[in-house]
């Protein structure tokens, strides 16, 4: 697909990317819900992909390996999604809350 | 004939393992301690004195291939690199050459026979196996030091022999004399080793790191020859001397002589070997007589190259020794205790040694260790002998006519009386005349100081014999026989203690080699003019007399006759005699410096050690313990802070990357 009638550049996606990661970090700083924390964690990891295909294009679009680290992202992170759900619910049967705040076992 | 010319080889090529046989012995014993095997007493001893007996096989064929070389043997050394720090090569090995032959014989022939009489004397005692280990373990470790090729190695079997001689003099802890004694004798030893430590490390730095590594050259042209070998010292004494002069020379000598001093218990390191009497008796002969103390001359033979490079160093070798033997032999003429008495000979007769050294009569002085080492170990045993019939009794009044009950044990104590005193062309005779005409060529007051020594002797030794031997039993304890297994040893050691100074005298059989042939101090490339020892001449004759006056003062005082009273001299001699039953006050001296001095050094250091060092590592902890609690603020458990102190610190690093890359 050719994006050069719209003028679009690798600033657009890096600028795109980095709305989507500070949305993400913001995210995470704010929100009480674990589920939330892990749902902006997600936008983070996808802010990351966006990086990975935009610089691959703009570097040596022959070589597919920024493609490559993306798909290989999602799947991590879809299995990292389905333990820290896991984990989430462990920790809910435990203090039968989903606050973060109230998870600082680490703590002494 | 040549099978017996290669094993004769083979036992010669693996000396090393002499040392090795006890070890093993030592090993099995406390290993097997709790195996059902061991509830046989017998094992242990019959390990020890195989162990023992193997080693006495190798001296013998040592012997042989010695007598077989001639007038200059070529030693045999061979060293394996234990561990090495730049121009500091450690190493162990084996140095075979006349003098540790001659003690090879020495140690292991006397360590027979007194482990075979140890089975009689402790064979009711509950630690018999242990004393086997320990005294297998005293075996390696002599053994050891005899076969040693360098200072540093020596220093460690020193150290060894020291280890076994505590154990054994504590081996009845149980007693509080025994335990004092042990330490003691540790203690006063560890005074003697350091100055021998400190001699070694200053020789260490005279030829390493100052003025060049003299070693790198001498070993390049001797490769046989280790870091710090015996055989390397004639050469590195003269390159010491030239560098640093007289005055430090003699001073790293006298460092050296200080672990002699602890060892052979001279003044004024000695006071540690009477006390070392409360161990049993077999240890007395054979570490506290025989052996162990005679090391600190037989490490004098070996260090002598640097010892005659220094006239001043050898004075006051000479004078220490001449002292000692005067003052042990003073504070044996009291001891009424058999074994004290025995124990100051023993320091006295060490004196000689060390004297003998120190006015330069090399091979007399050896000699006398070699003889020495026979007939007093054979006089400790017939006093363990008696003891032991006496049911434990030392106290010579509570004693008297025991001839007739032990007679094997009177006639070898008689033997040994007449040997030590060197009368009668008996062993003692030879090598303490050679002594005395040594001496007599140095100097006329040491001369005549070891010739009224030598009367003193006789005097001694001779009042001992009377007391126990002859006139009336005077104790209560009921008498037994004398054990058939005590007593052999002693009629084995007897032949030698009469017979083999004039064996190896050189004059009596003018065929048979002879000591002085053989164990001598040549100076390179020095013409050796040896003391022409003639038997009829002045000095052994006034030798002779002398020490029968003594044998008659003895007789007379003590005799079954009793002409003279000895109180009378007791009253008239009163303050020579207070000198010499408080032994010189050394004990009370030592114990007022210890109370006055070193107390109060060790209250100040304690007090040091508890608060500013104890202080100095607290405060340190306390420190960190605040420093920890301080920083656990920052911990707070919540994830998000952790998280956004996280990107903080990314994105300020990012801003300062980007600064500097730009």
């Amino acid at each position: 697909m050719d994006l050069s009638i719209f003028n679009i550049g690798l600033t657009h996606f890096i600028v795109l990317a980095t709305i989507l990661f500070s949305i993400g970090l913001l995210g995470i700083m704010t929100s009480r819900n674990v589920i939330r924390v892990l749902m902006c964690l997600e936008l983070m990891m996808n802010a990351v992909n966006i990086n990975f295909v935009a610089f691959n294009n703009y570097l040596n679009p022959e070589i597919l390996s920024g493609h490559v680290f993306a798909i290989f992202i999602l799947t991590v992170s879809a299995a990292e999604a389905a333990v820290g759900l896991a984990i989430i619910i462990a920790l809910y049967r435990q203090k039968r809350t989903v606050d973060v705040d109230e998870f600082n076992l680490l703590k002494l | 004939m040549t099978d017996m010319a290669q094993s004769a080889g083979w036992l010669i090529d693996n000396i090393w393992m002499v040392p090795v046989y006890p070890l093993i012995a030592t090993v099995l014993i406390i290993l097997g301690r709790g195996l059902n095997l061991y509830k046989i007493k017998e094992l242990s001893m019959s390990l020890t004195v195989l162990s023992t007996f193997c080693g006495l096989i190798h001296a013998l064929f040592a012997l042989q291939w010695m007598f077989g070389q001639g007038e200059h043997v070529v030693p045999i050394e061979q060293n394996y690199v234990w561990l090495s720090a730049g121009a500091i090569q450690l190493s162990m090995g084996y140095l075979l050459d006349s003098m540790s032959v001659m003690m090879l014989f020495v140690v292991t022939f006397v360590s027979l026979l007194i482990q075979i009489y140890t089975h009689g004397y402790m064979k009711h005692d509950a630690g018999y196996s242990k004393f086997y280990a320990y005294l297998a373990l005293f075996n390696f470790s002599m053994l050891g030091l005899v076969l040693s090729t360098n200072l540093f190695q020596i220093y460690v079997f020193w150290e060894l022999v020291g280890v076994s001689s505590y154990l054994l003099i504590g081996f009845w802890f149980t007693r509080p004399s025994a335990a004092k004694a042990a330490v003691k004798a540790f203690m006063m030893n560890r005074v003697g080793d350091f100055g021998f430590l400190v001699g070694i490390l200053t020789l260490v730095y005279f030829t390493v790191i100052d003025g060049g590594n003299w070693w790198q050259q001498h070993l390049a042209a001797n490769p046989d020859q280790a870091f710090l070998s015996f055989r390397a010292l004639g050469d590195a004494a003269p390159y010491i001397m030239e560098n640093v002069g007289p005055l430090i020379f003699a001073i790293m000598a006298l460092l050296i002589f200080m672990g002699p001093m602890a060892k052979s218990a001279q003044l004024p390191l000695h006071t540690w070997l009477p006390d070392a009497m409360e161990g049993p008796t077999p240890i007395s002969a054979l570490i506290h007589a025989a052996t162990m103390v005679a090391a600190g001359v037989y490490l004098v033979g070996r260090t002598y190259p640097i010892f005659m490079e220094s006239s001043s160093a050898m004075v006051i070798v000479a004078v220490l020794g001449t002292a000692t033997a005067l003052v042990a032999a003073t504070i044996a003429v009291t001891q009424v205790d058999i074994k004290k008495a025995l124990a100051y000979s023993t320091m006295s007769q060490l004196g000689y040694m060390v004297a003998a050294m120190g006015v330069g009569a090399f091979s007399a002085g050896l000699f006398h260790l070699f003889t020495h080492a026979f007939f007093k170990a054979m006089l400790f045993l017939c006093s363990g002998s008696v003891i032991h019939a006496c049911e434990d009794e030392q106290d010579m009044r509570k004693m008297g006519g025991l001839m007739k009950k032990l007679p094997v044990t009177g006639w070898t104590y008689l033997a040994g009386t007449v040997a030590i005193s060197g009368l009668a062309y008996t062993s003692g005779f030879w090598s303490k005349d050679e002594i005395l005409v040594g001496a007599h060529d140095y100097s006329q007051i040491i001369y005549y100081v070891l010739l009224f020594t030598a009367g003193l002797t006789s005097f001694y030794m001779f009042r001992t014999y009377f007391m126990t031997f002859l006139g009336k039993y005077r104790g209560e304890a009921h008498v037994h026989h004398e054990d058939p297994v005590m007593v052999t040893p002693l009629a084995i050691l007897a032949i030698p203690s009469l017979f083999i100074g004039a064996l190896l005298s050189g004059i009596v059989f003018p065929g048979w080699p002879a000591f002085s042939q053989y164990i001598a101090y040549h100076v390179p490339g020095v013409e050796h003019a040896a003391h022409h020892f003639d038997a009829f001449s002045g000095i052994p004759l006034t030798s002779t007399i002398v020490a029968l006056i003594g044998l008659f003062a003895a007789f007379f005082m003590y005799g079954p006759m009793r002409v003279i009273d000895p109180d009378m001299f007791r009253r008239l001699l009163a303050p020579l005699y207070n000198l010499s039953i408080n032994k010189w006050y050394f004990d009370d001296i030592y114990d007022n410096f210890v109370e006055n001095y070193c107390m109060v050094s060790a209250k100040v250091s304690s007090w040091f050690d508890r608060t500013v060092i104890d202080g100095l590592v607290n405060g340190t902890a306390l420190m960190v313990m605040s420093g920890g609690s301080g920083m656990r603020q920052l911990q707070s458990g919540k994830v998000q802070v952790y998280l956004g102190a996280l990107f903080f610190s990314v994105f300020i690093l990012s801003l300062a990357f980007i600064y500097w890359l730009r």
